[in-house]
């Protein structure tokens, strides 16, 4: 396993790198200055100046990345050109919002999905199965955004259960999570039913069963150890996906987090901090990876014991 | 003593008449999938609407009428009116175009890019395959909506940058697919044999690699309608996709999110034709998925 | 090694029907036959002849909603097929247990060796923890798996497959059965394993009185280990005999083929295998009359137009064949 560890941790490596190349070059791929750009629209020409030698921006490329790097290691992503303070100052304000979101909507989303996903695979074609199935895909069909509005429209204006947007209570957790659980639930419990399902006509199962275990015990112990192992990989991207599918939840409850901030960013053309929070984006999901992997080393033991 | 070798003609067993071909066997399956068949037909009725929207709605759907400004559902505007008071129907059904230009062009970046080059780096292995994956990799170290995002925010704003983006975000995915079953058929009897009579690369590449990959890609790209459909009304709700008066889904559902406390249908019909739109190639695509390539993973 | 003259196991007109998008295929027509306390039944047949469809059938391991299981399976005292699914499974594992062909896939990887064997203990046997882990490695020991301690510990990707066989047996084993039905145990291994593993199942079988139901394809074997032999053929039984009377007067073509068939060691490189020719048939298309006449050498022309009777020479001597009725006339 401490082989399985260090070629993943290796792997990442140029990963890493590939994304601040990608970031870097972004910022030179915009028509215009550089210089301009990262100043923004308001300000002066001797700002713009200021900006330039700070960013090195007049040295040759190589140098620039080479200084960018190191920028990178002592977290100094530049100043926001909008708000006018540090990047990095602003990422680490919204960032725990984010996180805060995305795990409440995960866990509930494999609260609800896995055990859904492993009462439809064992009653195949029963109107559980069909109920799974239908919500299933309606959810993975639905905009995000779109539910987050029924939503608010439901319980927040009509029926004045729950806050419409912000921050502040767990009430105001409630909406945001569930309108992001709502499209990854549906893509668990159809994994959770095609693994489970797979699991199931496996040869040790009716080993299991000529054992005349108990069905309990052979869906729980047999079946669904089995076919966790996969669901967690799946569970593991998906919390990426979410990362990702945070800024338009965030945007329709007005939830202060990072996916806010960048689509602010964008509509500003705040270049420094689009860079920077779409760079910590990538970085988290990188880092979100590699954990499941590990996590799947771990868990299978045909991989633990190697 | 009869010849202990039998003519086995002289049997009366039926000939195995209803072998079909693997594709053939598909095509039965998919009529068999009612929830595919369901898809089908939405599909249809959203091409027809696409098609169709300049006869089914007369007028133009971008031209304000503020006098009839955000009514609801009535006799003369059967969705209601937006906040302009151009009438939400017509919106939809000429935003049912621009949906499905996205949905063709942003399928057709991916095909376009993809597929070559997940022919070539499977097929070719060593060095390049090297670098395409790596530069893969990287692509996608980020989910999906965020590198669309992160794409718009370079090239900016509008319908064909919206296709770009989106577009570009999906070939790593056509990459990693066709390069995942190039690598299996490559080493399939058949390929080995054809290249050790020396066929050229580019004929085993695209007479014997190519037709197997088929299945999977077309699964994908369905799939990938649906997708682009959802990325792009993404981007329009937030405003950096497909820019106002042009009557797109997505920027219709935001810019009636100020109108939600008094006036929600004018926020529900847009999202239930995005719904619907998506739907309907999960649907088909599901169908298509356990009809040709039941052991896939996507 | 006591035979009783009541079976321990009587099966009576078995038929198991699978229902599928092509049609309704019948893989055990009519089945019947008799398995008698202490004695090892040679269950012999092709790929696909119904032999395993039919230990599955009786242990009720076939999917209900896509199966139909019809007649009786008698055991002490009581129709298997009419239990109700609880008291079913409390016959299996401990009363009748079954071992498999594949070794590879038939043990859970993720679970270790000593606890699936330790699993059945602890619920048929009501063993607690500390217990039940004992004797998992008691019956590993018994199967003759060097270091039972170390091993049971371990999972099953590291064992080879002659070891998963042995660990297949013990959890067979487990829980003293008196009836089990070994599933082509030696199929899936190499020809050395093999005999070892006969060895091993001979040596168990030694001082106990559970019965076996020996299902395999190969002739060797069941002339090794088996004392009756019932041969199958397309869902059907075909022929029924002690095992030397089998090998030296076959009755049934099909049988005489099979026993043709096998090669002999010392037989010239140069000349030709002897084959049945043809394949099995399709049990969707059936042929009309004997299953098995398109491949007879000695079919006559009633052989084509109906379904040979059975026909009970003597006490576990049947053949299902018209050219036996020619021989002794009238049924």
């Amino acid at each position: 396993m401490l082989n399985f560890l260090l070629k993943r941790l290796l792997a990442i490596i140029p990963v890493l790198l590939g994304i601040t190349l990608l970031l870097f070059f972004m910022l030179r791929m915009l028509p215009g200055d550089p210089a301009q750009v990262l100043a923004g629209q308001m300000a002066s020409p001797a700002d713009v100046e200021i900006i330039r030698v700070q960013m090195g921006l007049d040295k040759p490329v190589y140098i620039q990345y080479a200084s960018f790097l190191n920028r990178l290691v002592h977290l100094d992503l530049g100043v926001s050109a909008r708000t006018q303070n540090p990047v990095i100052e602003e990422i680490w304000a919204k960032l725990p919002n984010t996180v805060l979101l995305a795990l409440c909507a995960i866990t509930l989303a494999c609260a609800f999905g896995i055990p859904a996903g492993v009462i439809a695979a064992v009653r195949p074609y029963s109107w559980v199965d069909y109920l799974v199935t239908i919500a299933s895909l309606f959810g993975i069909s639905m905009p995000v955004f779109w539910l987050g509005i029924m939503l608010m429209i439901v319980f927040s204006i009509t029926l004045q259960w729950l806050p419409a947007g912000g921050i502040g209570t767990w009430k105001h957790l409630v909406l945001p999570s569930v309108t992001l659980a709502a499209f990854v639930v549906a893509f668990i419990a159809r994994m959770t039913r095609s693994c489970m399902l797979e699991v199931l006509s496996q040869d040790y199962v009716t080993t299991a069963r000529s054992k005349g275990l108990k069905e309990k015990a052979i869906i729980i112990k047999h079946a669904l150890k089995n076919a966790l192992i996969p669901i967690i990989t799946v569970v593991g991207l998906q919390f990426g996906l979410l990362l990702g599918g945070a800024v338009l939840t965030e945007t329709v409850f007005a939830w202060p987090g990072l996916g806010r901030l960048i689509v602010d960013s964008i509509l500003a053309r705040d270049y420094a901090m689009i860079q920077g929070s779409i760079l910590i984006f990538g970085l988290l999901y990188t880092l979100v990876n590699l954990v499941v992997d590990l996590t799947y080393a771990f868990v299978d033991p045909r991989i633990r014991y190697e | 003593m009869n010849n202990i070798y039998i003519n086995t003609k002289n049997n009366d067993i039926e000939p195995d008449e209803d072998v079909k071909s693997s594709s053939g066997r598909g095509w039965a399956k998919l009529k068999r999938n009612k929830a595919a068949l369901m898809g089908g037909i939405f599909l249809l009725i959203y091409i027809g609407c696409a098609l169709g929207a300049p006869i089914l709605f007369r007028g133009d759907p971008s031209a304000p009428n503020l006098m009839d400004s955000l009514s609801p559902p009535c006799a003369k505007y059967f969705l209601g009116t937006d906040e302009l008071g151009r009438s939400i129907l017509g919106r939809i059904l000429y935003g049912s175009r621009v949906s499905l230009m996205i949905a063709v062009g942003v399928v057709g970046v991916g095909l376009l890019f993809g597929v070559p080059i997940g022919l070539i780096s499977g097929y070719y292995r060593g060095k390049t395959d090297f670098i395409i994956q790596r530069f893969t990799d990287m692509m996608l170290a980020f989910p999906g909506f965020l590198l669309a995002l992160a794409l718009v925010a370079i090239l900016g704003v509008g319908l064909e940058n919206t296709v770009i983006s989106i577009g570009i975000s999906m070939v790593p995915l056509y990459i990693r697919l066709v390069r995942g079953c190039v690598l299996t058929i490559r080493e399939e009897v058949y390929v080995k044999a054809a290249r050790a009579i020396g066929t050229k690369d580019r004929h085993i590449i695209l007479r014997h690699i190519l037709p197997n990959v088929l299945a999977p890609i077309t699964v994908q790209t369905s799939l990938g309608m649906g997708t682009a459909i959802l990325f792009a009304a993404g981007l329009g709700f937030l405003g950096i996709g497909v820019q106002p008066p042009t009557p797109e889904w997505g920027s219709m559902l935001g810019s009636a999110r100020a109108y939600m406390m008094g006036k929600p249908h004018v926020a529900t019909f847009p999202g239930i034709a995005i719904f619907l739109a998506v739907l309907s190639f999960n649907l088909l695509g599901d169908g298509l998925r356990d009809a040709f390539d039941p052991r896939s993973k996507i | 090694m006591k035979v009783t003259s009541e079976p321990l196991l009587s099966i009576k007109g078995l038929k198991t029907s699978f229902h599928t998008h092509d049609g309704t295929i019948t893989a055990v027509d009519g089945v019947d036959f008799d398995v008698f306390a202490g004695e090892t039944l040679g269950l012999v047949g092709e790929s696909g002849c119904g032999k395993s469809v039919t230990a599955l059938s009786v242990l009720r391991l076939l999917n209900p909603s896509m199966t139909t299981i019809r007649g009786r399976v008698d055991f002490n005292g009581k129709n298997l097929l009419d239990l109700d699914p609880e008291e079913m499974r409390m016959i299996r594992g401990s009363t009748i247990s079954m071992i498999f062909q594949e070794p590879m896939t038939s043990l859970n990887p993720i679970l270790t060796v000593g606890e699936q064997i330790a699993e059945s203990l602890r619920l048929h046997e009501k063993l607690d923890n500390k217990k039940a882990w004992k004797k998992a490695i008691h019956m590993l020991e018994i199967v003759q798996i060097p270091s039972p301690e170390i091993r049971a510990g371990q999972y099953p990707h590291k064992l080879s497959g002659g070891m998963r066989q042995r660990v297949m047996i013990a959890m067979a084993l487990s829980c003293n059965p008196c009836l089990i039905f070994a599933d082509e145990p030696t199929t899936a291994l190499d020809v050395t394993i093999q005999a070892q593993i006969i060895r091993l199942l001979e040596h168990l079988k030694k001082g106990s009185n559970t019965s076996i139901v020996l299902i395999t394809h190969d002739l060797g074997v069941v002339a090794q280990m088996a004392s009756r032999v019932v041969v199958m053929y397309a869902g059907r039984v075909v022929e029924e005999a002690p095992v030397v009377e089998l090998f030296h007067d076959a009755r049934h073509p099909y049988t005489r083929g099979l026993l043709k068939s096998i090669p002999v060691i010392t037989q010239d490189k140069k000349t030709r295998l002897n084959e049945i020719p043809g394949i099995v048939p399709n049990l969707l298309y059936m042929p009309k009359g004997c299953s098995f006449h398109p491949r007879c050498s000695e079919a006559m022309d009633i052989c084509k137009k109906e379904s040979p009777p059975m026909i009970h020479l003597k006490k576990n001597r049947r053949v299902a064949c018209w050219l036996t009725s020619d021989d002794y006339g009238e049924n």
